[in-house]
């Protein structure tokens, strides 16, 4: 089985990148992070014993995608399954951020999601069953103030995920679309989660355990993964509710989470909750 | 606790040893560690408690073994009472098919144990001593990174905790004593007695594992 892991230097990109090395799968690895990229590959070469291949790329710049789809072509390199993790979030309000990050957000979330799973679709083997695992996230299921780009661009993976799936359904295809609550990538997203109080905790997600039945689910052929029952109802009751009322809550929720977490951290307006919600 | 710290680290005490001193280190104390609340992992996705309270220091010593052998020094690994009750997940050292914090906890203080048991095994007769210091419960900054269950454990554990100028007396005693003490285990400057997991079979096992995800590997070529 060929990998390909986009975001692989990152919290949610190592647990797959681990929980693939466990199954025995070979990976090709890219992420911006060239020290991060380097040092995973190390990691599950020593940890497994599988092939890993690794790529520093960009992925909104079509050129180093071209460069990396060229180093693939050279040696012929066909996929199985295709993981895409990248993805970005600044946390606060839409005019407080500068102009071109926020549209960075949704040019890695979107744009080049769609980029690299063209790329990689076309290089898919041509015998078996192909994988794509697209990672939206719970924000997805309602509108988000204060993430409302972030959360938009989700919306984006998600319906795409969706459509994708019935496209490729006779081509010996599986797409499914992870919608997970937060997770703990990082340390700064222990003190975030936290700064969300009671409900921060309850619907994070441990990382292990969606990186292994992601790949369980994906197999088995299922369209959509919400992890954790709570998220689930979450995921539910948003639908049943008017979408503005579920703006507004959203809204006051988020700005007392994020005062109390900016208080904490005693830093500027700007910082970022980033991947507190994936 | 990424890798590639533990040997930048490292060539800059090399190189000072090399420049500013004999060449020679007489105690390398591992006291860098950490407790978890969720699994993360480092940078080489390996997880962050095995990776920092067992990896780094394992590494960091390999690095530094020359040093160490040439000043027939001694290595001191901070573990804690807490490694007792517990075996090695050897199958899932690093607990991913099921993490328990508490648990990645215990095992990586019973690996310090391991490892100085493994450091006497191959070194003692060159002169190096290894040892494992019991802290005891200090009031330190371990476990303000965590949040839950965790969080509430250390903070329970940490209000009875004493002064780090408390356990300090026992790096210093190990450190200074000019007859290096034979024990392994020690608590308050006196030897104690320690899990029953610990054994050369396993600290052997212990070293091939983490030579393995480091690496590197302990022998007589380490020697400079």
């Amino acid at each position: 089985m060929n990998v390909m892991i986009t975001g692989a230097a990152g919290g949610l990109g190592r647990a797959m990148a681990n929980e693939c090395g466990r199954r025995g799968y070979n990976m090709f690895l890219t992420d911006i992070n060239e020290d991060g990229l380097l040092s995973i590959r190390r990691g599950l070469e020593r940890q497994f014993g599988v092939t890993v291949a690794a790529k520093v790329c960009d992925l909104t710049d079509p050129d180093s995608v071209d460069s990396m789809l060229a180093v693939i072509d050279r040696h012929g390199i066909r996929f199985d399954m295709l993981l895409n993790i990248a993805g970005l979030d600044f946390e606060g309000s839409f005019m407080g951020h500068d102009r071109e990050k926020v549209v960075n957000i949704v040019a890695l979330n979107d744009a080049a999601t769609l980029r690299i799973t063209h790329a990689v679709l076309m290089r898919r083997r041509q015998i078996g069953h192909f994988t794509a695992v697209f990672v939206s996230s719970l924000a997805s299921m309602f509108p988000m103030p204060l993430k409302a780009t972030y959360a938009a661009s989700k919306r984006f993976l998600l319906d795409f995920a969706t459509s994708l799936r019935q496209e490729l359904k006779d081509q010996d295809a599986n797409v499914l679309v992870l919608c997970p609550g937060g997770m703990v990538t990082r340390d700064d997203t222990i003190e975030a989660i936290a700064a969300q109080g009671f409900l921060g905790t309850v619907t994070t997600n441990p990382l292990e355990v969606v990186a292994r039945k992601t790949l369980d689910r994906a197999l088995k052929g299922k369209a959509t993964y919400v992890p954790g029952s709570l998220n689930r109802i979450l995921s539910f009751t948003g639908k049943l509710i008017p979408r503005s009322v579920v703006a507004a809550v959203i809204h006051r929720r988020w700005n007392h989470a994020q005062e109390k977490w900016l208080k904490n951290k005693c830093c500027t307006p700007n910082s970022s909750l980033k991947q507190s919600i994936h | 606790m990424q890798q590639r710290e533990v040997i930048r680290v490292a060539g800059e005490i090399k190189s000072l040893l090399d420049e500013r001193g004999d060449g020679k280190l007489y105690a390398l104390i591992n006291n860098a560690g950490c407790a978890r609340s969720w699994y993360m992992t480092t940078e080489d996705g390996y997880e962050q408690q095995f990776a920092l309270n067992c990896l780094a220091g394992f590494l960091l010593t390999h690095e530094l073994l020359p040093y160490l052998l040439k000043a027939k020094g001694r290595v001191i690994m901070t573990s804690s009472r807490s490694h007792k009750g517990i075996k090695v997940h050897w199958d899932d050292v690093m607990l991913s098919k099921r993490y328990n914090p508490l648990t990645a906890y215990k095992q990586s203080r019973l690996c310090n144990i391991l490892f100085a048991q493994g450091l006497n095994d191959l070194y003692a007769s060159e002169g190096l001593r290894a040892y494992a210091v019991d802290p005891g419960l200090v009031n330190t900054d371990i476990g303000n990174k965590t949040a839950g269950i965790v969080d509430f454990v250390w903070r329970l554990r940490k209000r009875h905790g004493v002064s780090p100028t408390v356990p300090a007396k026992t790096y210093s005693y190990l450190c200074e004593h000019t007859k290096a003490p034979t024990g392994l285990y020690y608590y308050l400057c006196k030897e104690r007695s320690y899990s029953k997991q610990v054994t050369s079979e396993s600290a052997k096992r212990l070293f091939a594992l983490s030579g393995q995800l480091c690496g590197v590997h302990y022998g007589k070529d380490a020697k400079r």
